[in-house]
C-alpha cells in the first residue's frame, strides 16, 4: 500500500520514517553499529509488547530475543511506508504467538480457573512508580488467564492503541474475529479486575 | 452517585477496565516495564546479535548440507570427512579467534566446547604478583598459581566468560583450571565475579576455608576479613556449600555470611557498584574500553594495545593497558545517545553523539552517528549549516559507506534550508550519479522535477 509517508515530500516535509527507514536499511547490510542502534531503540517497545502478549510468561526474555533476532533479520523489509513501531508491533506479536502455540503443542496446558491464580499479594510500593510498575505485572498476570489470539488484540489495543483494521492486519485474523476476540477479552479482563481486591483498592486510593 | 460507582459506592468493572487501559497504555521513550540496567540491556543485545549471526551461519551450513543432500551419498560423505579433518585441525593448533566469518566461528566455537579453560591478567594497578615476581598485563596464569593485588587492583578474564576483579590487599589461588572445574581460592580480601549467563564451560566456583560458592551465569562476590566470611549476590543465584547440610540457594541481591544461617539484603548503592564494575569488566573482555572507578585513582581507561609475546592478537584474548583518564566507550556513548533520543531530547542527543565523535572517531558507532546526529540537528534542532558539516564529514570519509545515500540527501536538505540552490541542485544530482538505485535517487529526482517547475 502506498500512503502519503512513502511518497517523497517537498524539502519543507520529509518522509517522516526517513530516519527509521535509513536504520533498518543499515542495519541489513550486517552494519553491526546500526544494528545495535536499531535494537537498542525497539527494545524496551518489544518487552512491553511481549510481557502482555505472552500473558508475564517465564518464557518472555526467550521470546524478547527471538523478536530482536526476526527483527534484525527483517530489517531489509521495513520498507519505511508505515511506522517502524507498528513493524516492531507486528514481529513481536507474532513471535509471541507462535512460540505460545509452538509450547502447546509440546506440554498440555491447564487452564486457569477464577480463584485459583489470584495474582499474589502486592506490597504497596513506597513510591508511585514503582507502585504503576507493580499494577502492570498485575495485569499482565491477568490477562495471562485469557486465550493467547485474545491477549494480543487486547494488547495490541489497549496497549498500542490500533483500531480494528490495523490488529486485522497484524495478526492475519479477520475483521470480525478481531472485533469478537477484542469484545470477549475485555469483558474477561473486566470480570477478573472487579474481583482483585488490591488493583481495586489501588484504584479507588486514587494512586494511579 | 459518580459513573464510575456502583451503588455500594464501589468501582465499576467499566472504570476498572478504564484505569486498566490509561494504566497499560505504552507511550515510547516513558518507562513503563521495569528499567534493564546497562549491563543486562548490553549482555541481552549482544546475546542477539550473536544470535542472529549465528542463525545467519547456521542458515548457510543449511543451504550447504542441501547442496551435499543433492549432489548424492558419496559427495557428502567426502564432504563430511573434510570437514572432521579441518576441525581436527582447528582444535589442535590454531588458537581461538574472533568470529570473522560464519564458517571460522561455528569451528572455534567448537574448538572452544572441548578446549582447557585459559586465564590471563586482564589488567592491573599497583604492583600484582604471583608467587612473589611481578605480574604483567596479558600474563597467562596457571592451576596452582597465588597471586596478591597487593595495593591495587586486579582483574583476569577466564576463557569461557568469566570475568574476576580482586579488591586491593586480596590474595588468592587458582585451585583448579581444567575442562571439570574452574576453582578460585580466596585466602583474604574480595573478589567480585561476573559470570557470563550464556558460557558454556566447566563449572565455576569461588572458595574460602568456610565453605564454596557456585554459580552459572551471575554476578556476585566473596569476601574474607576478620569478621567472616561473605558472599553477596548481585545478578542471578549462587549456591553455597558451607558445612551445614545441603547447599543453600542466595538470591538477587542478598547476602549471606558462610557458616551462618540467613541471608541480609545487599545495599543498593553497592549492588549498582558492583554491576557497573561487571559491565565494565564484560566490555574489557571483549577487547573494548571500559572504564573502572578505582579507590586510589578516580577511574582508569582500559584500553587494549598490542599483545604480549605468547598471547593469542585476536579478540578476547587481547590484554589492556591501564591509563587515567574517565572516557566511556563507544557502545556506552551511543547507548546514551539512544537514550536522550527515545526520551525526545533533542540538545541531550545531540551533545552525546559529539562526545562519541569526539572521543571516538574512527569507531563504527561514531561514523553512524555522523549520519545520526546530522538528522538530528536538521529536524530538531533547526542548525543546517551544522548538520551538513556532519553529513559531509560522513561523506568525506564513507563515500561507498551503508548511509552514504541517507547522508548526501541529509546534505540536499540542509543545503535548501541554508537557500543554496546551485549547491541543492548538484548535490540532488550526484545522487543520482552516485546512489542510482537508491530510495533517496527517487526523491532526488522528485526534488529535482519540483525545483524546475519552480
Amino acid at each position: 500500500m502506498v500512503t502519503e509517508a512513502t511518497l517523497p515530500g517537498p524539502m519543507g516535509s520529509p518522509n517522516p520514517h526517513a530516519d527509521d527507514l535509513r536504520l533498518a536499511q543499515a542495519a541489513a547490510t550486517r552494519d553491526a553499529a546500526a544494528a545495535r542502534e536499531l535494537l537498542g531503540r525497539v527494545l524496551d517497545r518489544v518487552r512491553a509488547t511481549i510481557r502482555y502478549v505472552s500473558g508475564d510468561d517465564r518464557d518472555q526474555d526467550d521470546m524478547v530475543q527471538l523478536a530482536l533476532v526476526e527483527i534484525l533479520r527483517s530489517a531489509g523489509a521495513y520498507k519505511g511506508i508505515g511506522a517502524l513501531s507498528a513493524w516492531v508491533d507486528r514481529i513481536a506479536v507474532r513471535t509471541a504467538l507462535k512460540q505460545l502455540a509452538r509450547r502447546r503443542r509440546r506440554e498440555r496446558v491447564v487452564a486457569l480457573e477464577d480463584g485459583t491464580d489470584a495474582p499474589p499479594p502486592e506490597s504497596w510500593a513506597a513510591d508511585e512508580e514503582h507502585a504503576r510498575l507493580a499494577m502492570r505485572r498485575r495485569l499482565a498476570h491477568h490477562l495471562g488467564a485469557l486465550t493467547a489470539e485474545r491477549r494480543a488484540v487486547v494488547t495490541l489495543r489497549m496497549v498500542h492503541g490500533y483500531g480494528i483494521d490495523d490488529i486485522a492486519e497484524m495478526t492475519g485474523a479477520p475483521r470480525n474475529t478481531v472485533r469478537d476476540r477484542l469484545a470477549h477479552g475485555r469483558r474477561e479482563l473486566e470480570r477478573r479486575l472487579t474481583r482483585d481486591p488490591v488493583f481495586r483498592h489501588w484504584v479507588e486510593s486514587g494512586r494511579r | 452517585m459518580s459513573d464510575s460507582k456502583n451503588e455500594d459506592g464501589k468501582v465499576t468493572g467499566e472504570a476498572l477496565a478504564h484505569a486498566a487501559e490509561t494504566l497499560l497504555r505504552y507511550e515510547d521513550g516513558r518507562p513503563h516495564l521495569e528499567p534493564l540496567d546497562d549491563l543486562a540491556r548490553r549482555r541481552l543485545l549482544d546475546g542477539v546479535l550473536a544470535r542472529a549471526a549465528s542463525a545467519t551461519s547456521g542458515g548457510a551450513e543449511d543451504r550447504r548440507r542441501a547442496r551435499i543432500r543433492g549432489a548424492g551419498l558419496a559427495v557428502a560423505l567426502a564432504a563430511s570427512l573434510a570437514a572432521i579433518v579441518a576441525t581436527a585441525i582447528v582444535t589442535g593448533r590454531t588458537p581461538p579467534s574472533p568470529p570473522t566469518s560464519p564458517p571460522k566461528a561455528a569451528l572455534a566455537s567448537r574448538a572452544v566446547a572441548v578446549k582447557a579453560p585459559s586465564a590471563r591478567v586482564l589488567l592491573s594497578s599497583g604492583s600484582p604478583t604471583r608467587e612473589g615476581a611481578p605480574l604483567s598485563l596479558g600474563d597467562r596464569l596457571a592451576a596452582g598459581d597465588t597471586l596478591t593485588a597487593a595495593d591495587g587492583r586486579l582483574a583476569l578474564g577466564i576463557d569461557p566468560g568469566i570475568c574476576l576483579l580482586a579488591e586491593p590487599g586480596s590474595r588468592l589461588r587458582l585451585g583448579r583450571l581444567d575442562t571439570g572445574a574452574v576453582e578460585v581460592l580466596l585466602e583474604d580480601g574480595e573478589v567480585l565475579a561476573s559470570v557470563d549467563p550464556g558460557r558454556r564451560g566447566p563449572r565455576f566456583s569461588v572458595a574460602t576455608p568456610a565453605g564454596r560458592v557456585t554459580v552459572r551465569g551471575t554476578v556476585f562476590a566473596v569476601s574474607r576479613d576478620a569478621s567472616g566470611d561473605r558472599v553477596e549476590v548481585f545478578r542471578g543465584e549462587v549456591a553455597v556449600d558451607d558445612g551445614a547440610g545441603e547447599a543453600r540457594a542466595v538470591g538477587e541481591r542478598s547476602a549471606a555470611v558462610l557458616g551462618r544461617p540467613g541471608t541480609s539484603p545487599v545495599l543498593a548503592e553497592r549492588a549498582r557498584g558492583a554491576l557497573d564494575l561487571a559491565l565494565a569488566l564484560d566490555i574489557l573482555f571483549s577487547g573494548g574500553e571500559a572504564t573502572i572507578p578505582v579507590a586510589s585513582i578516580p577511574h582508569m581507561r582500559l584500553t587494549p594495545e598490542a599483545p604480549a609475546a605468547g598471547v593469542a592478537a585476536a579478540g578476547p584474548s587481547r590484554p589492556a593497558a591501564v591509563r587515567e583518564a574517565h572516557v566511556p566507550d563507544a557502545a556506552s556513548l551511543l547507548q546514551a545517545a539512544q537514550s536522550r533520543r527515545a526520551a525526545q531530547d533533542w540538545k541531550g542527543t545531540a551533545e552525546a553523539y559529539e562526545t562519541l565523535i569526539a572521543t571516538h572517531g574512527a569507531s563504527p558507532e561514531a561514523r553512524v552517528a555522523l549520519v545520526s546526529l546530522g538528522s538530528v540537528l536538521l529536524e530538531h534542532l533547526q542548525r543546517p549549516q551544522s548538520a551538513l558539516d556532519r553529513f559531509g564529514q560522513y561523506l568525506a570519509g564513507s563515500p561507498r559507506g551503508s548511509l552514504a545515500p541517507e547522508a548526501a540527501w541529509g546534505s540536499a536538505r540542509a543545503l535548501a534550508r541554508l537557500g543554496r540552490s546551485v549547491d541543492e541542485e548538484r548535490m540532488l544530482h550526484r545522487i543520482l550519479t552516485d546512489y542510482p538505485d537508491s530510495l533517496q535517487a527517487e526523491k532526488a529526482r522528485a526534488r529535482l522535477e519540483a525545483m524546475s517547475v519552480n
